[in-house]
């Protein structure tokens, strides 16, 4: 299982969801059970996407000011960026194939 | 040898008696294993149980109907289990299963899909495609499940049964991989399929 690049505080994130192309990020918390479960399903989903989603985490007890602006009101919180924007979010567990689903329509 | 992500100097953290230095409930325990596995293959997992005989010998019983009882395919069940071993990053788990994919009659490539938890790509009927991802998301955050995901499984064929049937799937392999885990229980001399992932995981954790 490959992790997921945590993007918590560096300048290869910030550069990430402010460029172009599509990037997830997955808002957790160091205590949040379900943040562990998730990982390896969106390094799977990264994996299979194939290089066309990048993908990280992000802390949130170490970014408040990140999550404040995000208003992230539960772990774990999903932001999908595209070209810059955020383009949705969801909260909560998905799975692999909840997550192609989800982000299949924002490719492209 | 304990698990491959962890030192490969560090060993089992309790003992894993020997068969042939076997005797009274572990020696059951493992004349049981013998029985349905063959000669020699009582796996270290087992042996890890047979510090408290019985409580091998009811968890032997509960594989043998998980396994051998139900309706699910053994290609399923075992796929569900690979799964759960590298969520669990379990790297005995995912070589004892992956090898139990394989024959089952799995491809490698069907074993590659397991470790990316993409059911499209397992070669399983709708029905079980679907109950995998069930399985999955209860294993993730079983409180967040409602009805409508229930009667969803429902709608692509699957009964009451079948769905306790994953969900217990899930119950084993996540009980079997805690053991293996926090106890440093390493794979089987007989296996040592994907043994490059779990040093992998010892590469990146260093």
């Amino acid at each position: 299982m490959a992790l997921l690049r945590d993007g918590t505080g560096t300048p290869e994130f910030a550069t990430a969801i402010s460029s172009s192309g599509v990037t997830l990020v997955e808002v957790y918390g160091p205590d949040c059970q379900i943040c562990k479960r998730i990982e390896p399903m969106i390094a799977a989903f990264e994996g299979a996407m194939d290089g066309v989603v990048t993908a990280y985490k992000l802390d949130a007890s170490r970014d408040m000011v990140f999550a404040a602006q995000h208003e992230v009101r539960g772990l774990p919180t999903l932001l999908l960026f595209k070209d810059g924007a955020l383009a949705d979010r969801k909260s909560g567990f998905m799975t692999t194939t909840m997550l192609k689903d989800w982000v299949r329509p924002f490719l492209g | 040898m304990g698990q491959w992500s962890r030192s490969p100097d560090d060993p089992p953290f309790i003992d894993l008696v020997p068969v042939d230095k076997a005797t009274g409930g572990r020696k059951e325990l493992y004349d049981a294993l013998e029985r349905v596995r063959g000669k020699g293959r009582v796996s270290n997992l087992f042996k890890a149980y047979a510090a408290f005989p019985e409580l091998g010998k009811a968890n032997f019983e509960r594989l043998n109907v998980l396994l051998n009882k139900g309706s699910l395919t053994r290609k399923f069940k075992e796929g569900l289990m690979t799964a759960l071993a590298e969520v669990n990053r379990c790297d005995y788990c995912v070589s004892f299963h992956a090898t139990a994919m394989l024959a089952a009659g799995a491809s490698d490539e069907e074993v590659k899909a397991a470790l990316a938890m993409d059911p499209e790509k397992l070669g399983l009927a709708p029905k079980e495609q679907a109950l995998f991802d069930f399985a999955l998301r209860a294993n993730g955050d079983p409180h967040a499940m409602t009805r409508e995901d229930v009667e969803a499984v429902k709608r692509a064929g699957a009964t009451d049964a079948d769905i306790v049937e994953a969900l217990e799937t899930v119950n084993t392999g996540n009980a079997f991989n805690l053991i293996n885990g926090a106890l440093n229980v390493g794979a089987d001399d007989f296996l040592d399929y994907m043994r490059g992932r779990g040093e992998a995981w010892r590469e990146q954790a260093a």
